[in-house]
């Protein structure tokens, strides 16, 4: 491989991988990849129930927290599908052609 | 001058590493294309995925437990609201991250207890659907469905049935209590006593530090929902083993205690449509 060539083939490897874990960074930086949820969305909009025992009776409780359902570019993949999608499944094949790229090649003497 | 020949081989190696990277990338799709494949018919993927990914009810769903007669004539009956808020998370350690999830799809009822002391319960039950309760992967959410975990095909429901509440005890300090108590709402804290079954297994538990809230019911109150409203906030451990939920991951990758955080909000309101779920009493 022509040295520009794979300097070339590096540099986009990298560009991805970059890019890949940046977008991980971005979306909350979590474990597994997840997409939005229009289940969690639903339950996680406010009805008004928990806001009308606020306070009630001076008692002071904690909202019940909330599984976020919005999606998250994780670390490794979550499952099956689309979740499948990852850092590692995707910076993974990049990082394999930067570093078969860059193995050294030696060209055999002539003699 | 590099000779034709080794030009030629040198081209020849580069193709064969090119080659082996696509082979690799076009096989990881492949692998992909088929998983999402896999999924669509039905018929060909195991028994536990072929639940829906998730069943939470609809928004303003109207679904409930039928009273026992006996049961309803003990004091004021209290109807959970499902579909609405979230009335369930549950949370797990897990080596990379914690497994949490939650549901808003429990049906129940509970009866209070007398005028004086309202959260003395005389008696409650309350169904968690195991096909409702969503981690927002669906993967994830087909294991916990699966028989070697919660078992949904065997086991479609999470069951607790109240038998008494100990300790009450009405919250705030003396002078504010006083007339909190005169006011539209009231909060006691204590014990639940009772039996939760989980995947087939009933064990005696008792949910310490509930707080069990009541508001009367008002105009206001109706815009959200109608009657007068009742919510009980607990908080308690699971220890999966002792459900008989054992399988290899079990205490190792996931651990073996799942803690529960629960919200159920009750109103007078007699729900219009009973879910046609068995009684158990």
């Amino acid at each position: 491989m022509g040295a520009v060539r794979r300097v070339l083939v590096i540099v986009c490897s990298l560009a991805v991988t970059a890019q890949a874990v940046v977008l991980c960074l971005a979306t909350g930086g979590r474990s597994f990849t997840r997409f939005a949820s229009k289940e969690l969305a639903a339950m996680n909009r406010e009805h008004g129930l928990e806001s009308l025992f606020d306070g009630a009776g001076g008692a002071v409780v904690q909202d019940l927290p909330t599984v976020q359902g919005e999606f998250t570019f994780g670390w490794l993949p979550a499952g099956g599908g689309l979740e499948n999608l990852s850092v590692v499944s995707v910076a993974g094949p990049a990082v394999l052609v930067s570093l078969l790229a860059a193995w050294p090649c030696r060209r055999r003497s002539l003699n | 001058m590099i000779p034709k020949e080794k030009t030629l081989q040198t081209r020849t190696n580069w193709i064969a590493r090119t080659l082996a990277v696509t082979t690799v990338c076009v096989a990881g799709t492949g692998a992909l294309a088929q998983d999402k494949k896999s999924t669509a018919p039905p018929s060909e993927v195991e028994p536990a995925a072929k639940l829906p990914a998730t069943a939470p009810l609809p928004e303003g769903s109207k679904v409930g437990l039928p009273v026992p007669a006996e049961l309803a004539k003990k004091g004021s009956v209290y109807h959970c609201i499902p579909g609405k808020d979230r009335q369930v998370f549950f949370q797990s350690d897990a080596p990379f991250e914690k497994i949490e999830g939650q549901s808003n799809a429990v049906i129940g009822y509970t009866i209070a207890g007398p005028k004086e002391n309202p959260a003395a319960l005389q008696a409650g039950e309350w169904h968690l659907p195991v096909a409702s309760m969503t981690t927002g992967i669906r993967k994830r959410d087909e294991h916990m469905r699966a028989d070697n975990w919660l078992g949904a095909e065997k086991n479609p429901n999470i069951i607790f049935v109240l038998r008494e509440v100990q300790s009450v005890q009405p919250v705030g300090n003396k002078t504010v209590g006083a007339d909190t108590l005169k006011d539209s709402t009231k909060a006691y804290v204590g014990t639940l006593v009772g039996d939760l079954t989980v995947h087939g297994v009933t064990k005696s538990i008792e949910v310490p530090e509930a707080t069990i809230m009541f508001v009367k019911g008002n105009d206001d109150t109706a815009k959200i929902a109608p009657g007068d409203l009742m919510a009980i906030r607990a908080k308690f451990h699971v220890k999966l083993s002792e459900f008989g939920v054992k399988n290899e991951v079990v205490g190792r990758k996931v651990a073996e205690e799942l803690s529960i955080d629960t919200a159920l909000y009750h109103s007078t309101q007699e729900p219009s449509a009973t879910a046609g779920v068995a009684k158990t009493k």
